[in-house]
């Protein structure tokens, strides 16, 4: 059935996607592209599946913004002749952006793109999980470089997906493709497509901006994932009422006006008294190779004020689990860093000599990899796995509160 | 300089030009190992390189560090020191041609003082008169490309420096906002561009009231690394230290000028 409504003439709308950013539990942004712009498309969706007869759906989404995704500077392949010179702009990749809004927890909805030549196949997607629901979250960054691994790991992804109803959605963690180049974009978006299964389920994704994502001001991250966090790229993701993660950026000030949202989204959380208070961004405050990112002197008294539970960190390239840090010292009640970056980028050696790096309460390694994190009311369960399947490091959090 | 007669001058602004080559690369020295360099990424990540070839291009890096900071003390081989302005230009060359690079070509006039510090120290060492006219002559280029690449930057509004300002502020105890600091970068930036003008088209004698203020700028501008990250920032402010020695030799060079050309005239 999938295969008959790939070929409909009306998919002109391509990876059709689901992009969480402020509240998934109650709205969501479905992002599709096109080889020209589907004028007049319109999202269709509802609670129930309408693969067959007149497809009536019972909600309508309209387009709020659609384009030509923007043309990022070009690089020289390895592989290039002396004489290479930049391509002339890629070829046409335009965006649709479709708001949607009034959902359900923990609700399968489907949905449609419906362009002027007819309704297109139809996906669906469960909205984020009801308050105490235990479900799991996968977290990869710096898909850039290897799009063929990125690849290969979103199809171990969708088959994750299909066997196990609990993985709720992605955190990316930035560096999505190696420039702001729009074929390297549509490569990336492609590769993401990997992820939907079979019979069209998405996997909604929660994206964070990384240095590649932004040379020249290019907009293309925002483009591709329906300004998640406006202009600034940085927002509070409110995933159930007791998990939050928050986004920032580390391309833009680290002190200024993020710091004042820092501090008032840990505020608010503190008085909602919200569970699991994560924190997500792109480049490391406490890195397994490279130098600290601002975040260390602007966003790490913050988190540790606010005694959040964990941070999630890309960019240095290999596999990383902090000792739990607080005061710049290791500690039992402190915060511990994970990440770093493998789901396509090149991995390099950890250095290992770093002291959150060492004893029993950490670990650094390298490879192709994302994480798994489960959250259970009381625990997270946390998982660094190969793209080979294999499980390189595990741990769990327990809740602070 | 003109067509003044250089006399032959103390070795004082030679000795700090060779101090801030010593403290420059023994730090970047040290980084680079701390952190690894940029030109490691450029080879291993942009270019595909292995990561042990990779990292024995940074380790033979750090090793012509080292020798250049002691070998710019050594008369016979001084010139052993044009290795380190090497390893800094590969540093530069990769920063600019790496695909998230944020300013490139930015970098070659950000960086002039640490490439050219070697090269400044080895013309100054020389006993002949026309080295020393050349080095005072670099020093010159070199600052005023150092103020225009930081200058631009600043106009730029540059996150980091917006965040060096802040931080500043905040922990003085004076809670500034973004706004403000864009403002004062606006104003920080049009004051090193015209000092960068003023070191390049007015007349030397004319400029030691210009190099004193380059100096404390320069400085205060190092420094800064520290009080926005605490000590642990050192190396931020010792890679820096020719932003202020240099124009301190600078000055030097041209007060000798104006004592030898007052002696003349009397």
């Amino acid at each position: 059935m999938a295969t008959a409504i790939a070929i409909n003439a009306a998919d002109f709308a391509q990876n059709v996607r689901v992009v969480w950013s402020q509240k998934p539990q109650t709205e969501a942004m479905v992002v599709w592209d096109g080889d020209e712009i589907l004028d007049g498309s319109v999202l269709l969706y509802d609670t129930v599946p309408r693969v067959s007869g007149h497809r009536d759906y019972a909600f309508r989404a309209s387009v709020t913004g659609m384009g030509l995704y923007q043309e990022g500077p070009a690089k020289k392949p390895k592989d290039a002749e002396d004489d290479w010179a930049p391509p002339a702009p890629s070829t046409g990749f335009f965006y649709h952006h479709a708001p949607i809004k009034n959902l359900t927890p923990d609700t399968v909805y489907y949905l449609a793109v419906q362009t002027a030549d007819g309704i297109g196949r139809e996906y669906h997607f469960k909205s984020a999980p009801k308050d105490g629901q235990t479900f799991k979250l996968i977290y990869g960054g710096d898909s850039r470089t290897h799009v063929d691994v990125a690849r290969q790991i979103n199809e171990q992804i969708s088959q994750m997906v299909e066997s196990d109803p609990s993985i709720a959605g992605l955190l990316h963690g930035g560096d999505y493709a190696v420039t702001t180049r729009r074929d390297l974009w549509k490569q990336w978006l492609e590769a993401y497509n990997l992820t939907t299964t079979e019979d069209g389920k998405l996997l909604p994704i929660i994206p964070v901006i990384g240095n590649h994502d932004v040379p020249g001001n290019s907009p293309i991250f925002r483009q591709a994932y329906g300004y998640p966090g406006g202009l600034k790229d940085y927002y509070s993701c409110r995933l159930t009422p007791s998990i939050a993660i928050i986004c920032l950026n580390t391309e833009i000030s680290a002190e200024g006006d993020q710091r004042i949202f820092l501090q008032k989204a840990l505020t608010q959380l503190k008085t909602d008294q919200v569970k699991w208070q994560i924190a997500a961004f792109h480049k490391p405050v406490y890195p397994g190779v490279k130098k600290p990112s601002a975040g260390r002197v602007s966003w790490v008294p913050l988190f540790e004020e606010y005694n959040i539970d964990l941070v999630l960190e890309s960019d240095g390239h290999c596999i990383k689990r902090t000792v739990p840090i607080r005061g710049d010292i290791e500690a039992d009640d402190g915060i511990v860093y994970l990440g770093e970056g493998g789901y396509g980028a090149p991995q390099r050696n950890p250095k290992l000599d770093r002291w959150y790096l060492q004893g029993d309460n950490a670990f650094a390694g390298k490879g192709d990899h994302v994480m798994i994190l489960e959250f259970a009311p009381d625990i997270i369960h946390y998982s660094a796995m190969l793209n080979t399947g294999e499980i390189i490091d595990s741990a769990s959090f327990k809740a602070r509160r | 300089m003109g067509k003044t007669q250089l006399p032959i001058l103390t070795s004082l602004p030679a000795a700090l030009a060779a101090f801030a080559c010593t403290l420059t690369y023994l730090t970047y020295a040290w980084r680079f190992n701390r952190y690894s360099c940029k030109t490691f990424s450029f080879l291993w990540e942009e270019n595909g390189l292995s990561e042990e070839l990779a990292g024995n291009v940074e380790t033979t890096m750090i090793g012509l560090l080292l020798i250049s900071a002691i070998c710019i003390w050594i008369p016979k081989i001084r010139w052993i020191a044009l290795f380190g302005a090497f390893v800094m230009l590969s540093e530069m060359y990769s920063e600019t041609f790496m695909t998230s690079a944020k300013y490139p070509f930015l970098y070659w006039t950000e960086w002039a003082l640490r490439y050219s510090t070697p090269l400044i120290a080895i013309l100054f060492f020389q006993t002949s008169e026309k080295g020393k006219l050349w080095s005072a002559c670099i020093m010159r280029l070199a600052i005023a490309a150092v103020f225009t690449g930081h200058g631009i930057k600043a106009l730029y509004a540059d996150p980091r420096f917006i965040d060096y300002l802040l931080v500043t502020f905040r922990r003085i105890g004076m809670e500034t906002q973004e706004p403000f600091a864009v403002t004062l970068l606006l104003i920080i930036g049009t004051v090193d561009i015209l000092l960068a003008a003023l070191i390049l088209f007015r007349k030397p004698k004319r400029n030691h009231g210009v190099l004193i203020w380059i100096a404390t700028w320069g400085a205060i501008t190092a420094l800064a690394r520290v009080t926005y990250g605490g000590t642990g920032n050192w190396h931020e402010v010792l890679i820096r230290s020719s932003h202020f020695l240099v124009p301190i030799a600078l000055l030097l060079t041209y007060r000798a000028v104006a004592q030898s050309d007052s002696k003349r005239t009397a």
